[in-house]
């Protein structure tokens, strides 16, 4: 009877796993906005020390992605699904985009799919198994196709209600740890933000 | 020679031609389908000439097929049993479902040892304001989440320069995106994967497209039986050209074949018996015949509309022989066919006059196309005369049983009739309304001289080829920039002044992109002068660098490493380095185009938006030309079609003399009134009708003016009695409506509006010629 229960169990875990990916997604996606704080440590393979940055986050569901560090310099990166556009410390702005290369365009669409947590774009892009519950999760994700495995080994991203923490780890052997908190949600995105996403 | 021999030496001429030209035709017909090649060159350089025609083929060549399905994974495997079931066989050829997985070594190979010199645009500018500094660039691009993440590792580019440059130049596919290989997009619940593929051969070659077209069928058949649901779009000049061909074809047997029935139909209620129909068909097959071969001989080819056009010559060429018929008719049992000979020739030698000589003027207009038809109706109608002369005889030497009175006479009472309606102050009064009514016509109408009148796109095949251009970004147009300098470098800088001026246009959305041989190798002196930005700005104190680098966190190594690579790396890399790399395969049509003796290089365009504005980019550019082929035919078109108009004038005043020479000045205007009246109308039905006044349509009105003007001169010149005179008239309008007019049914703009204006000028000059009769 035992023995039956596990096997049933067994068998029922692939479905639930994917249910459970799709459960998460699913409540990610749910705000317009949700803005955070985040500290990243990166460690570069040719340097001694991890670089340790702060800023703020803001994930829109419409815009995309807007990375604003704030320490050790000033710099804010839109990632969208157009590309990538930079804004230096003295607000000059240039869009990494403006051939619409395919690079950037990739890596804007990578940013977005990960931390925006877009169902579509991410299964297509990875290979996603999610690990946990609802309440504490993590999302391991590989990279489906070989463009992006040449660059990348792995991502991998844990939460609770809201995404808490993205691992990066680089074929190069560059690693970046990423974690957020004091997650607000909004209904869309201030002015100054919009004009960042704004193509220059 | 008795009659007999000479038509029987005639036939035997003829089967020796039909032997030679069987023999010609069992190697495949020479049928040119390529519309430019029917045109006079356009461009006054002769190297842009040259290079439109080195670009056609490159760009011609290739195709484009979409497969989309709802399920991923059946949309490749649809891909993938498409390239297997279409390559192999010939037709197709490089069909790519997955693009080789990309040697990063390549990339490093050209460029490594350049690579300081490689700057891109916004870095360049960055560097030359002085803003720059060192440790802002590094920690941006340490903690940037993606910071060197593709490039080379970031102790090598601790800046990012040689990977924003990369970057720069990988081009993009709209909304495809490289995948595994797969150029693949998904929208709407749909995933695409695009496949590329090239025609295996010269896209014109009628058997080259026929292979391709064929292979395309069975990819799709065997791609819909392995998947189905899956929906395949294609796209790429050869299935236009082979649609455009095809739709000839199919307008030239169902116009040949309507003549001919319609003719016989006629001919035999005329006459009552086969015999004139064979004849005539005889007589016209002997013109076409002779046409076709003497211009394989001249020309090595026959141009698609040439065909279209000869296979409604019939209608003309058999006039001749159904005046002869009607002369034998008429006869009764008097009948020997020299007196049908004699009594014939006058009228026949007037009526082949004035046609020789209109198309003899269309023979001149400098359209290779035009010319050619002219000159098949030149040789053809010629051919036509003198079989029947000394064909016709031969094969009728019997008088008719019929009564000449009874089987002429209800044309007699026809033409009696129509005479009288038409004579005296009533028809004066009738035919000034008739002029006032066409002046409104006259005004309303418009011309046209668009390119696409002579390439019709088939309509399906057009959405399909929009479509992909939508989801894949792949919509290069025909316009493009020529680059002309005194060497590489010259012609580097002088593409380098005009993309500059594309990317403000790419900016403003005007464009979507370009493609240039100076954005993978900018020229050397741009290539040293990024170097020393770097010099100045970067490696000038290298102590400082060097501190700059520790302190963020780099091993001493690597931050050592860094100045010396910037020592050796300084080779600028050359337009040879970059075409001896696969790197750049896809673009090398863009270099030296027309040929390594000439510099110079071809600029393309991606996808405009505003053709004036882009006009300008090239301005006060030296060495700088857009060569737009299709606006430089229109314009051509419209110079011709204006030019037409005096043409057509002295066409007419050319048959005046003659006519003069022939009947005196009155008699003259008197046979040329009803060609004119006919002209006239048909001109007004056109503005009526909101039809546009093309180049086609002016050369239908001059073969009119020639064609029309013959049944003026048969009543004329008469035979034995006027009613066989009205049938011969009759008869040979209905024949050259039902040949030529038919093209007014034709699905290419240009027969269309061709046969439209001889059609109503040829109902037009029946209608009107007994007026040529008033003394």
């Amino acid at each position: 009877m035992r023995l039956a229960f596990l096997s049933l169990l067994a068998f029922a875990l692939p479905v639930h796993a994917d249910e459970l990916l799709g459960g998460i997604l699913k409540r990610l996606a749910e705000p317009p906005v949700i803005r955070a704080q985040f500290e990243q440590e990166r460690l570069i393979s040719d340097m001694t020390r991890p670089t340790v940055s702060r800023g703020r986050i803001t994930v829109s569901r419409q815009d995309g992605v807007l990375w604003q560090i704030e320490s050790p310099v000033k710099l804010a990166l839109a990632f969208t699904q157009n590309g990538v556009i930079e804004t230096g410390l003295d607000g000059v702005r240039r869009s990494r985009g403006q051939r619409r290369g395919a690079v950037d365009t990739e890596v804007g669409r990578l940013m977005q799919s990960i931390v925006g947590a877009n169902e579509a774009s991410l299964k297509a892009t990875f290979d996603a198994v999610a690990e946990g519950s609802l309440e504490r999760w993590t999302v391991r994700l590989t990279p489906r196709a070989r463009e992006m495995a040449r660059f990348l080994k792995v991502v991998r991203l844990g939460g609770s209600r809201y995404l808490e923490s993205i691992e990066i780890e680089e074929i190069s052997g560059n690693s970046t740890m990423i974690r957020l908190r004091q997650h607000a949600v909004a209904e869309k995105v201030a002015a100054e933000e919009l004009a960042l996403f704004k193509q220059p | 020679m008795t009659l007999r021999t000479r038509s029987g030496l005639f036939l035997a001429a003829l089967a020796v031609v039909a032997a030679i030209l069987a023999g010609m035709l069992s190697r495949g017909v020479p049928l040119q389908t390529n519309v430019l090649a029917m045109l006079p060159a356009t461009e006054r350089d002769p190297v842009a000439e040259k290079v439109v025609a080195s670009l056609s083929a490159a760009i011609g060549s290739r195709v484009l097929i979409l497969f989309s399905h709802a399920d991923e994974a059946r949309t490749k495997a649809a891909a993938e049993r498409f390239a297997a079931a279409a390559s192999g066989a010939g037709g197709l050829r490089g069909l790519l479902v997955r693009l080789p997985e990309p040697d990063p070594k390549l990339l490093h190979k050209l460029y490594a040892a350049s690579r300081f010199g490689l700057l891109s645009e916004p870095d360049r500018e960055t560097l030359a304001s002085g803003r720059f500094s060192t440790r802002d660039s590094v920690l941006q691009q340490i903690v940037s989440p993606v910071g060197g993440m593709f490039g080379l590792p970031l102790a090598q580019d601790p800046f990012g320069f040689f990977g924003r440059w990369m970057a720069s130049i990988v081009p993009s596919a709209g909304a495809m995106r490289l995948e595994d290989g797969y150029l693949i997009s998904r929208e709407a619940g749909r995933t695409r994967v695009l496949v590329l593929g090239e025609v295996d051969g010269d896209v014109y070659d009628n058997a080259v497209q026929a292979r391709a077209v064929a292979a395309y069928e069975r990819g799709a058949q065997a791609a819909l039986a392995a998947e189905p649901g899956t929906e395949i779009l294609r796209t790429g000049t050869v299935f236009f050209a082979a649609s455009a061909r095809a739709a000839a074809m199919h307008d030239m047997d169902r116009i040949a074949l309507g003549s001919i029935i319609g003719i016989t139909l006629v001919m035999f209620a005329a006459f009552r018996s086969l015999r004139p129909i064979v004849l005539g068909l005889l007589s016209a097959g002997a013109g076409i015949l002779a046409a076709t071969l003497a211009l394989l001989l001249v020309d090595g080819e026959l141009h698609l509309v040439t065909l279209a056009f000869g296979a409604s010559l019939i209608g003309e060429a058999i006039d001749y022989a159904i005046l002869f018929c009607a002369a034998h008719l008429a006869a009764g049992n008097r009948w020997t066919p020299q007196m049908g000979v004699a009594q014939v020739r006058p009228a026949l030698t007037v009526a082949v006059a004035t046609s020789l000589l209109a198309y003899a003027l269309l023979g001149l207009l400098p359209f290779p196309g035009v010319s050619q038809v002219a000159r098949f109706a030149l040789v053809g109608l010629a051919v036509a005369y003198l079989s029947v002369q000394w064909l016709l005889p031969g094969l009728l030497t019997q008088p008719t049983r019929r009564d000449p009175a009874r089987a002429t006479g209800w044309a007699a009472r026809l033409l009696e009739r129509w005479r009288a309606a038409l004579s005296g102050r009533r028809a004066v009064v009738a035919g000034a309304i008739a002029l006032a009514v066409c002046v409104p016509g006259w005004m309303a109408l418009q011309s046209n001289d668009d390119v696409r009148l002579l390439v019709p796109r088939q309509p399906e095949l057009a959405a399909q080829d929009a479509a992909i251009r939508g989801t894949t970004g792949f919509d290069a147009g025909s316009r493009f920039f020529l680059v002309r300098g005194t060497s590489e470098e010259d012609v580097l800088l002088k593409e380098m002044n005009l993309t500059k001026r594309l990317r403000e246009l790419e900016s403003a959305g005007v464009l979507s992109g370009h493609q240039a041989v100076s954005d993978f190798v900018p020229p050397r002196a741009a290539q040293e002068a990024s170097r020393a930005l770097l010099q100045k700005h970067v490696f000038a104190d290298r102590g400082a660098l060097t501190r700059t680098l520790t302190e963020v966190g780099f091993r001493p190594e690597a931050v050592k490493a860094l100045p010396g690579e910037f020592d050796r790396a300084s080779r600028p890399v050359t337009v040879a380095d970059w075409l001896a790399s696969p790197l750049s395969t896809p673009y090398r049509y863009l270099w030296a185009p027309a040929g390594d003796a000439v510099p110079a290089s071809v600029v393309t365009l991606i996808g405009e938006r505003d053709a004036a504005r882009i006009n300008l980019a090239a301005a006060g550019l030296d060495g700088v030309t857009l060569v737009d082929k299709a606006t430089s035919v229109s314009v051509l078109l419209g110079k011709y079609r204006a030019w037409a108009a005096p043409g057509l004038a002295a066409a007419a005043a050319m048959m005046l003399v003659v006519l003069v020479l022939r009947y005196g000045a009155r008699a003259a205007l008197a046979v040329l009134v009803p060609v004119l009246l006919a002209e006239a109308l048909s001109l007004a039905a056109f503005g009526y009708a909101g039809v546009p006044v093309t180049l086609f349509g002016v050369v239908g009105w001059t073969l009119g003016l020639g064609i029309g003007v013959n049944y003026s001169i048969f009543l004329r010149e008469g035979i034995d009695r006027p009613g066989a005179t009205a049938m011969a008239v009759l008869l040979s309008a209905c024949t050259t409506l039902l040949g030529f007019g038919l093209l007014a049914f034709s699905g290419v703009p240009a027969l269309h509006h061709f046969g439209l204006a001889l059609a109503t000028t040829i109902a037009g000059s029946l209608l009107f010629a007994p007026l040529s009769l008033n003394r």
